[in-house]
């Protein structure tokens, strides 16, 4: 009788897929990514400005955030949270200019980016680097302050930038974002169809996702509000709001750049194949640590501050350490590849007879191995809202009325989540803060 | 010039190298160490009771005042042929005390000392005493008890970087200031086999919390009777220190004072976390090789902007000059802790700086 059901649920799984890929493009939790999004290019003009984003407690809270000159029409978009994640190549000389359009009170603004040798012009000098000042404090006829970051990546890898001027606030207020390098060629060895994150052919990955930690304390963005900037006490900080790439759970399972969330442009909704390599570009942008675990597998750590963790320089990650939680460093960036084909399973997670033919990257010795568990009758249990009523890789079954609903394509998903369960909540209200989800999907399922 | 007491000296330290030929003993690193409290001036002018170490300049304690108390603790060198360190500790709390440091063990260790909690009125040596299960521990390592000498003795002294703190109730006298760093290199200008250096520079992390320093200071701190704060849960430091000091302190600007750093120059930093909060050294502008963690030499060295600093821990790393001087490179605590008192900016923020030689 089992094997009757798996049957009638492989049969089902092709007319599924097709209906629920067009259904799914539509739907809260299925959006379409395989690489980062953000602005590509060696050419950035920032400007620093006030704005508002949504938080999943229902809250709106002002930032400090970079927003993005478009290139072409010269105009300037909002701020955003966080800062645009500016994608550039190795080798190439990167130039960004910034400007100061925060309210005066905020002072002035400056980025560093943390492992690039930075030359930086015009503006004022301060503590780290030149500064803009807020045009307030410019002589009338003095047009706008700009200050030009020019540095030119030598190695490939994740970065961070983040404010240089009065950083507790700024980086607290939003000003921050991800610098990714792109390799300028092929490693040797490498296939020039394949993407790696370093030079060096242990680097390649399938997708890539964006994990970019940051963290609120809401309080202080209400003094701010209030321009009460001199009661701004960080050694009172106590945050309550935390974000993966500036939203927070379940906002993140959204679509990147979905109207209703303007200021919060990066969503965070890693999907896969089996068998594929994913990395993870891990940041910690703010103060704290986070603890962050990827259920499902194991990652290989294989480097921190943009370098691959050698033993000497062109030996690769060899140096590369398993995990399954890394925590988040203030200022610091790791590169993580994880992977999943179901070997720890034990079971065909596509239901498979024996003399069925193998799906793609599948992994052979499962083949046709029977699931373990007896299923329990359709009503003796309650479902999660992510169970697809079918213990198989994209399949669907019964499920009681209210049940489940919101997992289209029948994926497995695996929560990827901070260990600091406090921080599972958006100011106090569960569930919110740092959960996300790898969706393991169906290799018939589009996910690019 | 050598000054006639100089030579003097040297002729006594001649002489006791002799002495401890004839005798035929191995040489041992001999410190004389005065604890006391001391009031400490934060960056902005406010005053905060301190407990610290500080050296016996006649080394044998019969003099008064020929010590100047520090937070943190006067760095203490063992050489690298030593294998043997001796501290003689003087006590002038009004509490018991005693050394412990972080990975190294003590050979004269009696400890730990047990009392019966909290009213302290009897102790015990050793072991948890027979058949009493409220007895806690006060003191890691043997006592020395007020206004009295103590002797500790480390006969395997192992290489690396360490840090001594105190081993009686280490929540409250470590954060009250009783911390120092304590070195031996492998070998001369070499931190550990194949870790060679040019210059060195020392960087201590830590925190304080100046209301429970004074709550310690009047005795009004832990189990005691019209305590005003009971325990450390609620501590929130105010001041955010490097070496002492807190920016815009002049020793933070250079933290290295004048060091000329040619190009490939090798600059060994030991960082230190002597605080009670997690700290990231970062330099945005230069990339350093992490060698060593608590001591123990890494077998493959690690290259980073900045790395996780916990409590208690030590980290070695190698700043390649990049260029010949001058330059300046900002550390700072990538958490971000760039306030004093809540004003900002302060904190631990620093730059390393490559000097100019002086023109003559």
């Amino acid at each position: 009788m089992r094997r009757k059901r798996m049957d009638r649920i492989k049969k089902q799984i092709h007319f599924w897929v097709v209906v629920l890929m067009g259904a799914g493009l539509l739907f809260f939790g299925t959006s379409v990514q395989g690489a980062i999004v953000g602005e590509s290019g060696s050419t950035f003009q920032l400007v620093a400005k006030s704005d508002v984003i949504a938080t999943s407690d229902g809250d709106s809270t002002l930032i400090w955030g970079f927003a993005i000159t478009d290139g072409v029409s010269g105009t300037t978009g909002r701020a955003q949270y966080p800062g645009p994640t500016l994608i550039v190549t190795e080798d190439v000389t990167v130039t960004i200019t910034l400007q100061n359009e925060l309210p005066y009170k905020a002072g002035n603004v400056s980025i560093v980016f943390p492992g690039q040798q930075v030359t930086a012009t015009g503006g004022v000098g301060g503590l780290l680097t030149q500064e803009a000042r807020p045009p307030e404090v410019l002589p009338s006829n003095a047009g706008v302050e700009q200050v030009v970051y020019t540095f030119t990546p030598t190695e490939p890898g994740t970065y961070v930038y983040r404010s240089g001027t009065r950083a507790d606030l700024q980086t607290e207020m939003g000003l921050f974002g991800a610098l990714i390098v792109r390799p300028a060629a092929t490693p040797t060895g490498g296939s020039p169809g394949k993407t790696y994150a370093y030079n060096h052919i242990d680097s390649q990955y399938d997708r890539e996702y964006l994990y970019l930690m940051s963290e609120m304390d809401p309080l202080i963005h209400r003094q701010v509000e209030l321009l009460q900037l001199g009661d701004v006490d960080f050694t009172r900080y106590f945050p309550t709001n935390w974000f993966i790439n500036g939203r927070n759970y379940p906002d993140l399972l959204a679509e990147n750049y979905v109207p209703w969330l303007p200021t919060q442009p990066y969503n965070c909704q890693p999907r896969m194949h089996p068998g594929e390599k994913v990395l993870i570009r891990f940041i910690g942008a703010g103060r704290d640590v986070h603890p962050m675990h990827f259920h499902g597998n194991d990652f290989e750590t294989i480097a921190v501050d943009g370098r691959l963790l050698s033993s000497e320089h062109g030996a690769g990650p060899d140096l590369a350490w398993q995990a399954t939680t890394i925590k988040s460093v203030p200022g610091q960036t790791a590169d993580l590849i994880w992977g999943w084909t179901g070997k720890e399973l034990g079971w065909d997670i596509y239901g498979h007879s024996p003399d069925d033919p193998l799906e793609p990257d599948e992994y052979a010795p499962n083949h046709g191995k029977p699931f373990p568990v007896v299923l329990p009758p359709r009503d003796a249990v309650t479902y999660g809202a992510f169970y697809s009523g079918s213990p198989f890789l994209g399949g669907e079954g019964e499920l009681p009325p209210g049940h489940g609903g919101l997992n289209a394509a029948g994926g497995y998903f695996y929560m990827w989540h901070s260990h600091t369960e406090k921080e599972l909540t958006s100011n106090d209200i569960w569930p919110g803060g740092l959960i996300s989800f790898m969706i393991v999907e169906h290799p018939d399922v589009p996910i690019d | 010039m050598f000054s006639k007491k100089m030579i003097r000296f040297q002729g006594f330290s001649l002489f006791l190298c002799l002495l401890a030929f004839m005798v035929g003993k191995t040489f041992a690193a001999e410190y004389w160490v005065q604890v006391d409290t001391a009031d400490m001036t934060m960056v902005d002018g406010k005053k905060v009771p301190v407990w610290g170490f500080g050296l016996d300049r006649d080394k044998n304690f019969l003099t008064t005042d020929d010590y100047t108390i520090s937070v943190p603790g006067p760095t203490l060198r063992v050489d690298p042929g030593d294998n043997t360190l001796i501290i003689h500790l003087k006590n002038n709390l009004s509490e018991p005390i005693s050394l412990n440091i972080l990975g190294q063990r003590l050979t004269n260790n009696s400890g730990p000392v047990w009392t019966n909690f909290p009213s302290d009125t009897q102790t015990w040596s050793g072991s948890r005493p027979a058949e009493n299960y409220t007895a806690r521990v006060r003191s890691f390592t043997h006592e020395t008890l007020p206004g009295e000498v103590g002797e500790y003795r480390w006969e395997s002294f192992r290489t690396g970087t360490f840090l001594l703190q105190s081993g009686t109730n280490p929540a409250k006298q470590v954060q009250m200031g009783m911390y120092l760093p304590i070195i031996k290199d492998a070998a001369q200008g070499s931190a550990y086999a194949d870790v060679p250096y040019d210059e060195e520079l020392i960087v201590v992390f830590h925190e304080v919390d100046p209301a429970i320093h004074r709550a310690i200071a009047a005795g009004t701190y832990g189990a005691v009777p019209d305590a005003t704060i009971g325990s450390s849960i609620g501590r929130a430091p105010k001041y955010f220190l490097i070496n002492g000091m807190s920016y815009p302190s002049e020793g933070l600007l250079p933290i290295n004072g004048k060091m000329i750093l040619l190009k490939g120059a090798r600059l060994l930093i030991r960082f230190l976390n002597a605080g009670l909060d997690t700290h990231v050294p970062q330099l945005s502008e230069s990339y350093i090789a992490l060698w060593a963690e608590d001591g123990n030499r890494y077998l493959y060295p690690r290259e980073t902007y900045g790395f996780e600093l916990d409590t208690g821990k030590t980290v070695d790393a190698i700043l390649v000059s990049p260029e010949g001087p001058p330059w300046k490179k900002h550390l700072y605590d990538a958490r971000l802790n760039l306030n004093n008192d809540g004003v900002s900016p302060g904190g631990m923020l620093s730059f390393i700086k490559s000097s100019l030689p002086d023109h003559r």
